[in-house]
């Protein structure tokens, strides 16, 4: 049983960095995109949702009110701040391309982003968090992108963080530079599924006849990223354009974001149960949706199987001590006996395995055009992010099971 | 063909390749295994033969008799025992060829039986009084803690006893069977020490070195009254 286990686990690991790199394979030329730019560029209206951003604020209206779009509008949405975010943006308000609307309770983002979505008149909405920049250019290319095929019904850009000060944001660095790279493949063969908070641009008609977002929903831009493709609209990347965001600094942060985000993703697949399997809207809804959850689902079984591991190590050592008491021997070394006790049914196709990850790896950081900042951020994102992970996912399925409050961090 | 369907099915027959391939490997491994072993037992196997050939040529001298046995016997236990312990270390890996493993089994505990005899036949005949002792266990928690206390008691009291061992849960041996009906063991764990005294339970380690202190004492006052009365 345990053996069968660790084999879907590494199997379906295999499967999935191969299935990226054929696509990636296959699609080795259309990494850079060019589009043709629109001759009178559409009206947008970027929606701001904000509660206690005291610190970055200014930032970021300062960054949006000088992009240098013709026809913009910001609105900034205060969520019933407790701290001085609402003052810091009242400072711009002679800008006549802001708007501010201030909540008089705190109502949660979906709501805030409601409410301004009622005060849009534009042909596109973008949604951006208020920790987060973008660069001058990416709203231009968003577009352009947007206008460039009909059935586009959002269209999101790279991100990055914006700072790499702790080794938690290192790591993220890494982890986000192999996202967009997957986001990118998955835009090439039109399976992309989400639409992130640092920046998405929608068409305003979709947003309003979707009825705006999911109030209460713990990812409300994933569940409206998956009621875009209901509607029949593909999600695009423009892998051209950057958003940088504020990232967790620490893991008890990082953690709290990544359990909210699996709790979401859980409850929307509930949400979307329509949507599993379902040929009616493509590869998206018949194999991505379904071997996303499988795979996360098999994530959570695997950090099981280390969890069972461990804890007949523990036990045996317990055996020992409360029988014999703390005893130390160092065990005979036998380099034969070693690798004869490995288990090579599954640690071949692991191992195998991993020169797939580190050229699909490998493949991600020349096409975003990086080098390999930081090593140690690295080596825990290949070897032991997957890990850290199914641990999220375990918590928020935990979660789930026990009914715990949802709490949007 | 769409480059999706395209990539779902050549990456199915990469996972399922590479599967294979580990199943290859790990089929190569598990006869490795069986080898490693197999050569283990044939080493032990002429060790013991060459020590009963020798001690045949020797039969008429007792001294000469008891010389062989210190010099060889401790080599020959502790490459049984190392058989053991691979034995038990391989058997969790799934070794595929299960006829060949029971196989391995049998003859590990022929050689078992074997080493216990020589070394009966030795306490006998050189006046020793060698602790030899028969442990068999099964996957329960006490037989777990019976295999710690015995490594403690060889380790910390008496390095120069000998321990065999008998795995209950996978009997596939006449040795085994012969042993069980000898004792009536039917469980573990249980320990038999020196052929006369058998323990149907777990023996913690206290009351396992008061056993021993009582074995020994009878003997020391045997000697102390021969000595008075000469």
């Amino acid at each position: 049983m345990i053996f069968i286990l660790a084999w879907i686990l590494v199997g379906s690991s295999v499967f999935l960095s191969m299935f990226y790199y054929l696509i990636y394979i296959q699609n080795k030329g259309q990494m850079t995109e060019e589009f043709k730019m629109p001759e009178k560029f559409p009206s947008v209206s970027i929606l701001v949702p904000a509660y206690n951003e005291e610190s970055v604020v200014s930032e970021s209206l300062e960054n949006l009110l000088s992009l240098g779009y013709p026809n913009l509008k910001v609105i900034f949405i205060d969520d019933c701040s407790e701290d001085s975010t609402l003052k810091k943006a009242r400072e711009f308000e002679g800008n006549e391309s802001l708007e501010i609307v201030s909540l008089d309770e705190n109502q949660g983002k979906s709501a805030a982003l409601n409410a301004g979505l009622d005060k849009v008149e534009s042909k596109y909405t973008a949604v951006q968090d208020a920790d987060s920049v973008i660069a001058g250019d990416v709203l231009k290319k968003a577009v352009a992108r947007m206008t460039s095929e009909k059935d586009t019904g959002a269209v999101i850009a790279r991100i990055r963080p914006l700072k790499d000060n702790t080794f938690v944001r290192k790591l993220q660095i890494v982890e986000y530079m192999a996202t967009n790279f997957h986001r990118k493949l998955m835009s090439t063969v039109d399976i992309l599924d989400i639409t992130p908070g640092a920046f998405s641009l929608y068409q305003t008609e979709d947003l309003k006849d979707l009825g705006g977002f999911d109030v209460g929903n713990l990812t409300e831009d994933q569940d409206m990223a998956w009621r875009i493709r209901k509607k029949g609209r593909s999600i695009r990347m423009v892998y051209g354009g950057m958003s940088s965001t504020e990232l967790p600094s620490n893991f008890g942060d990082l953690k709290g974001q990544r359990v909210r985000w699996a709790r979401g993703y859980i409850n929307n697949v509930f949400k979307h149960s329509d949507l599993l399997f379902s040929s009616k809207y493509g590869w998206f809804s018949r194999f991505h949706v379904p071997v996303q959850f499988f795979i996360a689902l098999v994530s959570v079984a695997g950090l099981g199987l280390i969890g069972y591991g461990l804890f007949q190590s523990l036990y045996n050592l317990y055996i020992t001590i409360s029988t014999v008491g703390l005893t130390f021997s160092l065990p005979e070394f036998n380099l034969m006996k070693s690798l004869l006790s490995f288990q090579w049914k599954v640690y071949t196709p692991l191992f195998l395995g991993f020169f797939v990850t580190g050229a699909l790896l490998k493949n991600a950081y020349k096409e975003s055009d990086r080098s390999i900042e930081h090593p140690h951020g690295l080596f825990f994102y290949f070897f032991a992010f997957f890990f850290l992970k199914a641990f999220f996912w375990s918590t928020a399925i935990f979660k789930e099971l026990t009914s715990t409050d949802k709490v949007w961090t | 063909m769409d480059i999706v369907k395209d990539s779902i099915i050549r990456a199915s027959l990469f996972t399922l390749l590479l599967l294979s391939v580990g199943v290859l490997v790990g089929l190569q491994v598990d006869d490795a295994r069986g080898d490693y072993i197999q050569d283990q037992l044939k080493e032990s196997d002429l060790r013991m033969q060459n020590f009963i050939v020798t001690q045949n040529y020797l039969e008429q001298s007792t001294n000469n008799y008891c010389r062989l046995v210190e010099n060889q016997i401790p080599d020959l236990s502790t490459e049984n025992t190392r058989i053991g312990q691979n034995l038990q270390t391989f058997s969790g890996q799934s070794i595929s060829n299960q006829e060949r493993y029971k196989y391995l089994v049998r003859k590990y505990y022929v050689n078992q039986l074997r080493l216990y005899n020589v070394l009966d036949e030795y306490n006998e005949r050189c006046n020793e009084n060698t602790t030899l002792i028969f442990y068999f266990f099964d996957d329960s928690m006490e037989s777990q803690r019976q295999g710690e206390v015995l490594t403690k008691y060889y380790r910390e009291v008496d390095n120069s006893s000998y321990i065999f061992s008998f795995n209950l849960e996978k009997n596939q041996s006449s040795v085994l069977t012969m042993l069980q009906d000898d004792y009536q063991i039917e469980e573990g764990p249980s320990i038999v020490i020196n052929g006369d005294e058998v323990r149907r339970e777990y023996v913690p380690f206290k009351q396992l070195r008061t056993i021993m202190q009582e074995r020994e004492n009878p003997r020391q006052n045997e000697a102390v009254q021969n000595i008075t009365q000469q």
